[in-house]
């Protein structure tokens, strides 16, 4: 009998502590978001900010965190023009699926104005039609693909295109590196790719850039996410003479990309996708991460040889630092500047246009926007909702385990 | 394709093959005992891994100092789930059959990683060789040294193994308990023991595993489920229970998925190992070395 009601209360133990391991938490307000009660007249904008909180993707979450900077220190100087924000934020765990059932809440339960996110291009993907349909501004600051842009001219049928984004897309980036190799004069790149959804993307956007400068790569290599030796895929380099590699994949296997050149001696360079500047690649690569190259939005948060970062990225990391003391430090806020950029967006057209979602979308379209982190002037226009074009983009290489602004 | 190409597969392949072996054999040792398959000796690989880096780079341990602490701690992880996830539900049955193992071992497969990401994060985590690196240069080939302790390594420790569980008076324990528990224990052996010790010895071998595979795959958290999925397949193909089809059916494996990913598509890379386990079951139903198996029956 004891044995008996031994095993039942284990199972029970084990049957929860597998629940607990699986199920996340969902946050309905992960920061406070807070707002002047005081002033009775002070009207109130509801703010979406939905994304990968939790789960595989939680890097890019963390980094919605800078659009909710910019809504908390809005809110305690008391507004703009008399509005004041409530920000609803949603953890969409990278699911597709339950990225759109949150968006639906948003929209039509919560009746939000506009929403920032999502981190993903496939929940992108999925929450377009719906942001559409309900005619209310979707701002992109972490996602890259090149499709969602694509989708959203189609879904706007020549009419209004609810779509933004703030940070870098795919075909600028592919445009950057394409840029470089001309300007070096390298006649076989060889393309060194993952095999999911992020590498396959980027080596099409590659080859596409390419085409445009009439360069043919030498050879294109893919390999499985988190490959335990790359060393045969970069000696395909050596034997195909490479006078490049391009690297389309994460963090992680960007390093193992680069041991391998280090071991197998091979002295050409490196460019790989922004995914290069994550902290783990420098890590994990070690002295093999020296001399490495990589592209982004030129005169932004990497360091500098000589003189100083921007004010304004200064700045906005300042706001960023009040409210998440212990969160990322400067030299990783890269991605938490676009969504800087998008909360201070969504804050001059609120300026302008008040609370109506399809008066926002055009204030957001029309204004020239002077107060962003990226850049000194952010204006989109009816044709062009993309904030960066290729040759906004330059280069960024290793030196020291740091990654600092490339000047060439 | 040149000579030094396939050289350079052949190495990545033996590689990855030996710690195939390695985590194929843990699933045996428990296997020969309890004739039960632990699903968490994955996740015992992942601790072996972390551990050791958490005092290698966090305590600034010498390696070789860390790597038997590790073991020590991940055999008593091992030992915590024969504790927990086995003894109580063996011989409880389930729609007419013995297998509540299944879940409660899965289940502490799924707890350990959860544990571990709340721990180490989820990020990969770099790990430094254990016996240092540099490169030779072998027939064309470049051949990182530490690829090749690590192949080294895991063969003397398989050796080992087959020695401890054939040549020692363990070993006879052991075994006596797998053929028939109830002699063995008329006998005179503690029985629940034997197989206490199984699991801690599972532990200790998967921990030596994780050890040597992190500085070629990095560590992560969830680093365990495809190299303890792998090694499933590796020990089934082997035949459950056989060391030395574990060695060789790991070296076999470690091979055709680098040989499959270079040759066929990058993509087939991780089928590879199902294909191969299906194959062998079709045409060797009790695996290579099958009659080890037969013993038990």
């Amino acid at each position: 009998m004891r044995k008996k009601a031994g095993v039942f209360l284990l199972s029970t133990v084990l049957a929860f502590g597998t629940l607990l391991g699986c199920t996340k938490t969902e946050q309905t307000s992960g920061a406070p978001a807070k707002q002047k009660q005081a002033s009775g007249d002070s009207k109130v904008v509801k703010v979406g900010i939905i994304g990968a909180r939790t789960g595989p993707s939680a890097t890019l979450g963390q980094y919605l965190d800078g659009a909710v900077a910019v809504f908390n220190k809005i809110n305690d100087e008391g507004g703009v023009n008399g509005y004041t924000f409530d920000v609803i934020i949603r953890d969409d765990e990278a699911n597709p699926t339950k990225s759109k059932e949150l968006v639906k809440n948003l929209l039509y339960k919560e009746g939000v104005s506009v929403i920032i996110g999502p981190t993903n291009t496939s929940n992108a993907l999925a929450i377009l039609p719906e942001v559409f349909k309900a005619q209310v501004p979707l701002v992109d600051p972490v996602a890259t693909g090149t499709k969602i842009g694509e989708e959203a001219e189609k879904l706007a049928k020549g009419g209004k295109n609810y779509f933004f984004r703030t940070t870098t897309v795919d075909y600028a980036q592919a445009d950057a590196i394409a840029n470089y190799v001309k300007k070096k004069g390298l006649q076989n790149p060889i393309i060194l790719h993952d095999e999911t959804a992020y590498g396959k993307g980027g080596l099409k956007e590659i080859q596409k850039a390419l085409e445009k400068i009439g360069v043919k790569p030498v050879k294109e290599v893919g390999f499985p996410m988190s490959t335990s030796d790359l060393t045969p895929q970069v000696m395909e380099a050596k034997q195909a003479q490479a006078d490049g590699i391009i690297v389309w994949a994460l963090g992680h296997d960007q390093a193992q990309v680069a041991k391998a050149k280090q071991k197998l001696g091979l002295n050409i360079p490196m460019i790989g996708s922004t995914a290069m500047q994550q902290t783990n690649f420098r890590e994990l690569a070690g002295a093999a991460a020296e001399g490495n190259l990589s592209i982004w939005p030129s005169n932004h948060v990497r360091l500098k040889e000589q003189g100083e970062r921007p004010k304004r990225i200064t700045d906005a990391y300042e706001v960023y630092k009040k409210y998440f003391p212990k969160g990322y430090s400067i030299d990783d806020a890269g991605s938490l500047m676009f969504t800087y950029d998008a909360a201070m967006i969504v804050v001059n057209a609120v300026e302008k246009a008040g609370t109506d979602p399809a008066a926002i979308r055009d204030a957001i379209e029309s204004i020239p926007h002077k107060n962003i982190a990226s850049k000194d002037v952010l204006q989109f226009t009816p044709d062009n909702h993309e904030a960066w074009e290729g040759k906004d983009i330059g280069m960024v290489t290793v030196k020291n385990n740091k990654v600092y602004e490339r000047k060439e | 394709m040149t000579s030094s190409f396939v050289l350079q597969l052949l190495f990545a392949g033996l590689t990855m093959g030996s710690v195939y072996a390695l985590v194929a054999i843990a699933y045996n040792i428990i296997f020969s005992t309890t004739h039960i398959i632990n699903f968490a000796t994955g996740e015992f690989v992942m601790l072996g891994a972390l551990i050791t880096l958490s005092f290698v780079t966090g305590m600034n341990f010498p390696t070789l100092i860390a790597i038997p602490i590790a073991m020590i701690l991940v055999a008593i992880v091992g030992v915590i789930v024969e504790r927990i996830a086995y003894r109580p539900v063996q011989g409880v049955k389930v729609a007419g059959h013995s297998i509540a193992w299944i879940i409660t071992t899965l289940a502490f497969s799924i707890i350990l990683q959860n544990v571990a990401m709340l721990i180490w994060g989820k990020e990969f985590l770099p790990v430094p060789p254990p016996f240092g690196s540099s490169t030779i240069s072998f027939m064309g080939a470049a051949i990182d040294t530490n690829q090749l302790y690590i192949f080294l390594a895991a063969l003397i420790l398989a050796l080992l193994i087959e020695i401890l569980l054939h040549k020692t008076y363990i070993g006879m324990m052991i075994k006596a308990t797998s053929v028939n528990r109830r002699a063995a224990e008329y006998m005179g052996i503690r029985t629940t023991f034997v197989i206490a010790l199984s699991f801690a010895i599972s532990g200790g071998v998967s921990a030596v595993a994780g050890i040597l595979v992190s500085p070629l795959t990095f560590a992560s958290s969830t680093m365990g489920l495809l190299i303890g999925l792998k090694g499933f397949a590796v020990a089934i193909m082997g035949g459950l229970g056989s060391g030395r089809g574990a060695i060789l059916a790991g070296l076999i494996l470690g091979i055709c998925e680098v040989f499959a990913g270079s040759f066929i598509s990058p993509g087939y890379r991780d089928i590879v190992a199902f294909v191969l386990l299906i194959a062998v079951l079709a045409l060797k139903p009790d695996g290579l070395f099958g009659e080890a198996i037969q013993e038990k029956a």
